[in-house]
């Protein structure tokens, strides 16, 4: 949560709150009676607060994983820059050593500087000669071990601390993630290989991830200046590194009042003009940050679904309670406690298990948060441009306090309302447990006053709004449209209708914003997740309205099979009763299964369709990457096609974002990415499907025909269709690129287009990549490892496409996953919902429970009837949200722009999630049926609670 | 154990030999001590006596809805100490019905509704037990009230429904639990009405009550003191 949000939340909290301790303190019978309410039983109390901590947990949960995913992005960011504050550099150009020296040597710069180096930086291959391991796209790091002090020492494996200058003319440093992925070991002789030369050096030591070690935080060889310079065959170099004084955050401020100095001093040198000087950490650890708050409203409005089951799960509880201690307040009423008394000794009771439950649901809320952290740690790893990321959970005291007190208010706020409505009793009728006497229905202030803020609050909404606020906008017109006929037609026809309108709304709404999507721009993305979040929930609660108001069909239908059996239909018909005159308690625990529910299967679908690989997408099985053409004769029986893509790798910064579902960074981040460039024959024999929405359904010959045409135009790995990516080229002038299409997740990461559009990028470090068509019959996998085994000493890799695309699926896999977990979540709410309902049930109804006993109702006549309650409650849940998330799901899934689940998926998914939850359901609930059962009916007729 | 067979000739109908009933808690309450009583076919009997006489309790074990726990009794010939609570539920559906002081209708179901319960759970088809639940709140002159859930009932109205719920089934007891005590003066002549009426036409009726007009309109008064009948007279003629 930002600080805004946290100051109205807190501020709000100790208002609200501190209100109730006083009216506590100044009547303390209310205090007494409401604790002594409280603690009268103890087990259910326990259940509340338990229930009310989970929906604690749904909220902080959510928050303490995009802290730390967040935290840890920032951390990384700041860890892969280490000491090094600023950069120097010419678009990847090299340039005279000269200019370091000057900057070390300006006067201006001696008290904001503390070290300045000249570097080389650049990608190549690294082959372990001795342990026959290749691994391309290494960042070779040339630094001066004269002026490395400022910046810290590499600390090794071995535990000892260098600068380099025991570095040998021969020696070199690599990273310990290099060391892993060739399991190098210190002695090992290297080749390394870069833009067509290589050189042969012996490891000296194997750096750890801190300090400079970490500089990228991608496999890298560290080796001195000199070293790097005689390997490129230059006196040049393309980096200087420049570290501000102090630590922390009073290094941050001197980078930044060094950086105008620095560039003064570099626009003065010859050459400067070519010259770029940056703040990367500054800017990169800023760009995560807002990354990071931009998806935060997603996250939250995804627990707010689990929030809203846990709402319903409160206002039905406030009723129960209310409907089973109506005597005991009547009697309360008629010794003088007025109704605002008796609303305010609600709301004491609610304050103390809303705050028990803060109190007590940190750590378990924590736990959550943590665990959604730690899977989400999973898929997010290199997250960052491919970058090694420790992720560690950050729990901010700040965000802990907001939401429990968020969730604290959240309850407090229903219970108010909740008990304004239940304090309206007919004290004589309810001292004697006789029915309320029916009133007519009043108009209130408080109706018209609703009214005009409805329609007041939605005009504008739908006339100027964005999707989310238009459909939430014509929610509000058809609700007071509702009100307005109120008295002219029938309840349940005005239900009917309100609701269908409602869902109807809700799911075109969605349709429409969808059908409108061409490209993914910045802000689009987040509203479509705004509206398939919003959406679904509105059309789930205008469908459980409906279903409310029709309850009595439902009735009816439970008498087909007491047709076939009067025991089944006599059984049934209380529990039925209930269900159907109490269609307001029936709609909210129809409506919190169905939500959740919903978003289950739209997650699941989302899970289906974007969690597999199409492996048709593409007819080329391999995927070989090398420095320079590979010589393939080995495999060559066993090949049918060949594709040879010149490649350059480019490392340096970009602004774009990483993937579909990121909102648009302003930002500029380091990547390191390879660009395919694509010959106007490539483009004529397309290597792959291209996927996009920029022409739905994508047709294909116009996605090719425009990649080779337009100059701009590029498939991309990053950012989404309609996306701009801008990078840097020669002299540091931006080259915007418009994404045209993506492949499929995994498949040629990086950034594929014309030879023309890549035009600018012609001078970085060639490579080669090679797509492989095997014969029919002959294993790709075999293939790669045969490449991979045989061109070793060459650096270079070969892989399946099949394990490419299965990679690239994960992270979609994973990422539904998530919200299928929070769902999860949600879920156990609404079940644990259920099961509390059951056992404040069995309170409630005691005495009905006796008569039914009384006049001949078996046992298992009872249990059948609580079963049967609880049943068709969650199962007509179930129906709804089944219902509403195949419709939301079909829809979110052909936005992705992929392949829905085919018929004998979606209904598989359909019915283990229908089944699955009606199972956990009945379990629930077996336990209060079994005990309503076992009720002796005189026991049950003569207490009354 | 199936309850035994009636014996259509007798006409005790409710028979109890040495009743006791303890209630145990903080402290042993002995409720009913050893009581005696006989029921015939037919009458209607009123209990009668001070809060804590052991009224309700008698009541509710004669009925079988509460356990005692010593002596015996047989209704209409069945032995309710030697069923079990599955068997006595069955003979309570098949063969007793019973008013309560709070009506104790169920609040989510209609007038109708109610009052068809017993038929169903007797397993008789729907559309006959909605026609003899009708009949029978016609009868009550409920008839225009059939669609009407209790709270949109008079208390009168509702205790009318009650007794219909239990002599819809036409049990072989009525038995009713103060079954006035939430009703004025004039529904309570209503409801007297009733029940009497009810009675000449043959159906035995056994109520507690502590009002005086309801009592002396029963064919017996049985009057109770600590747990035990301290007196059994049948009414004036002239009361009837």
């Amino acid at each position: 949560m930002n600080s805004v949000e946290a100051i109205v939340i807190g501020t709000l909290f100790v208002a609200v709150f501190g209100l109730i301790g006083a009216i506590g303190a100044r009547r303390p019978l209310l205090a007494r009676l409401a604790f002594r309410e409280a603690v009268r039983r103890p087990l259910q109390s326990a259940i509340v607060i338990g229930g009310l901590m989970i929906g604690a947990g749904a909220i902080l949960g959510p928050q303490v994983w995009n802290d730390s995913v967040g935290d840890s992005f920032a951390a990384a960011a700041n860890r892969s820059w280490g000491r090094v504050d600023l950069t120097v550099t010419a678009g990847g150009s090299y340039f005279s050593p000269e200019v370091a020296e000057r900057i070390a040597n300006d006067p201006k710069l001696k008290e904001p500087v503390a070290g300045v180096q000249a570097g080389v930086e650049a990608v190549g291959s690294v082959v372990d000669l001795d342990r026959d391991q290749a691994r391309p796209n290494v960042r070779l790091i040339g630094f001066d071990p004269a002026t490395q002090g400022p910046f810290g020492p590499y600390i090794l494996r071995d535990g000892r601390r260098t600068f380099g200058t025991e570095l040998g003319p021969g020696e070199v440093l690599i990273s310990s993630l290099l060391a892993d992925a060739l399991e190098a070991h210190v002695g090992d002789r290297v080749r390394i290989m870069l833009e067509g030369r290589s050189g042969d050096l012996r490891i000296a030591g194997v750096a750890m991830l801190e300090g400079p070690g970490a500089y990228g935080l991608r496999p890298a060889v560290f080796m001195t200046l000199s070293n790097a310079q005689q390997l490129r065959q230059t006196e040049l170099i393309n980096v200087v590194r420049i570290t501000a004084r102090g630590e922390g955050d009073a290094e941050s401020n001197a980078a930044r009042v060094a950086l105008p100095a620095v560039r003064g001093v570099v626009a003065a040198t010859s050459g400067g003009a070519a010259l770029e000087v940056r703040d990367d950490k500054a800017v990169e650890g800023e760009a995560y940050r807002k990354v990071n708050d931009l998806a935060r409203p997603f996250l939250t409005i995804t627990s707010l679904f689990v929030v809203a089951v846990g709402a319903a799960l409160v206002i039905n509880l406030a009723l129960t309670l209310a409907d089973e201690r109506r005597p005991r307040l009547a009697v309360l009423r008629a010794l003088g406690l007025t109704r605002a008394g008796l609303v305010a000794l609600s709301l004491i009771e609610g304050a103390m298990y809303s705050l028990v439950a803060a109190v007590a649901g940190i750590i378990p809320a924590a736990l959550i948060g943590w665990a959604m952290f730690s899977y989400a740690a999973g898929f997010e790893r290199g997250a960052i441009n491919g970058r090694e990321i420790l992720f560690e959970p950050s729990i901010r005291p700040a965000t802990v306090a907001t939401s429990m007190a968020a969730g604290a208010l959240i309850t407090v706020c229903i219970l108010f309302f909740a008990s304004i409505r239940t304090s309206r009793m007919a004290i004589a009728s309810a001292i004697r447990q006789l029915p309320e006497p029916a009133k007519p229905q009043k108009d209130s202030w408080f109706r018209r006053a609703a009214m005009l803020g409805l329609g007041l609050a939605a005009a504008p909404a739908i006339i100027a709004g964005t999707a989310p606020l238009r459909l939430l906008g014509g929610t509000a017109l058809i609700a007071l449209a509702s009100m307005l006929v109120r008295g002219r037609l029938p309840e349940r026809a005005r239900a009917t209708l309100g609701g269908l309108a409602v869902a109807f709304w809700s799911l075109a709404t969605f349709a429409i914003t969808l059908s409108s999507q061409h490209g993914w721009d910045a802000s689009s993305t987040v509203i479509l997740l705004e509206i398939a979040a919003a959406g679904t929930a509105t059309s789930v609660f205008g469908l459980s309205f409906v279903l409310a108001a029709n309850l009595r069909l439902v009735e009816r239908l439970g008498d087909i099979p007491g047709r076939a059996t009067a025991g089944m239909r006599v059984s049934l018909r209380p529990a039925l009763a209930y269900l159907t005159r109490q269609p307001m308690r029936s709609g909210l625990a129809t409506s919190a299964f169905a939500l959740v529910v919903a978003m289950q299967v739209v997650a699941t679908f989302n899970i289906i369709a974007t969690g597999r690989a199409d492996y048709s997408a593409t007819p080329y099985d391999v995927v070989v990457t090398s420095i320079r053409p590979p010589d393939l004769t080995a495999v060559q029986s066993t090949v049918d096609r060949e594709l040879v893509i010149p490649t350059r790798i480019y490392s340096g910064p970009a602004r774009a974002r990483m993937g579909r579902y990121e909102p648009q960074v302003a930002g500029w981040r380091q990547v390191t990415i390879p660009l395919y460039s694509l010959s106007d024959d490539l483009l004529r024999e397309p290597l792959a499907r291209l996927r996009s929405t920029v022409g739905v359904p994508p047709d294909q010959a116009a996605l090719w025909d425009r990649l080779r045409d337009d100059p701009t135009a590029v498939v991309a790995s990053i950012g989404a269709p309609g996306d701009v990516i801008t990078l840097k080229g020669p002299r540091n002038v931006d080259v915007k690129l418009t994404v045209l299409a993506t492949f499929g997740a995994g498949f040629m990461s990086g950034i594929a287009a014309s030879t023309r559009a890549l035009a600018p990028f012609a001078e970085l470090p060639a490579g080669i990549t090679v797509l492989l068509q095997t014969s029919p019959g002959t294993d790709p996998a075999s293939v790669a490892a045969k490449i991979r085994r045989s061109l070793v000493s060459e650096g270079v890799d070969a892989t399946t496409t099949r394990e490419l695309l299965d990679a690239g699926a994960t992270q979609f896999y994973a990422a539904n996953s998530l919200i299928r977990l929070l769902m999860a979540m949600g879920m156990l709410v609404a079940v644990f919902s259920l099961g509390v309902l059951a056992l404040r049930a069995v309170v409630e109804r005691r005495r009905a429970i006796g008569v039914l006993r009384a006049i001949g109702y078996q046992r298992r006549q009872i249990l059948a009837g609580f079963l049967g309650e609880s049943a068709i409650s969650a199962g007509l849940g179930i129906a709804v949200g089944l219902a509403a998330g195949f419709v939301a799901g079909l829809l979110t899934v052909s936005a992705a722009d992929v392949a829905p689940p085919t018929l004998t998926e979606q209904v598989s998914a359909l019915l283990l999630i229908g089944i699955s939850v009606l199972a956990v359901t009945l379990a629930v609930t077996a336990g209060p049926a079994f005990q309503a059962s076992r009720l002796a009916p005189m026991e049950a007729l003569r207490v009354v609670d | 154990m199936k309850p035994e067979q009636s014996n259509g000739s007798s006409q005790v109908i409710v028979q109890a030999s040495r009743l006791r009933k303890v209630y145990r808690g903080a402290s042993e309450v002995e409720a009913l001590r050893g009581v005696d009583l006989q029921v015939e076919r037919g009458e209607m009997v009123a209990v009668v006596g001070p809060s804590g006489s052991g009224k309700t309790t008698l009541l509710n074990c004669l009925s079988g809805l509460d356990r005692f726990d010593g002596g015996k009794v047989l209704v209409d010939g069945a032995d309710l100490a030697t069923m079990s609570d599955r068997e006595r539920t069955a003979y309570r559906c098949r063969s007793m019905g019973f008013v309560f002081q709070a009506f104790n209708l169920l609040p989510v179901l209609t007038a109708a509704e109610n009052v068809e319960i017993p038929l169903l759970l007797q397993g008789i088809g729907g559309r006959q037990a909605r026609q003899r639940a009708l009949e029978m709140l016609e009868t009550l002159g409920l008839a225009h009230r059939a669609r009407h859930r209790p709270d949109q009932l008079s208390g009168g109205e509702q205790q009318r429904v009650a007794v219909a719920r239990a002599l819809v089934h036409r049990p072989a007891v009525v038995w009713a639990d103060e079954p006035t005590g939430n009703l004025d003066t004039e529904v309570t002549q209503v409801i007297v009405e009733l029940l009497m009426r009810m009675n000449k036409e043959g159906q035995t009726i056994v109520l507690v009550t502590h009002n005086p007009v309801v009592a002396e309109r029963a064919n017996r008064t049985v009057r109770m003191r600590d747990g035990r009948i301290e007196q059994s007279a049948p009414q004036p003629a002239a009361a009837l």
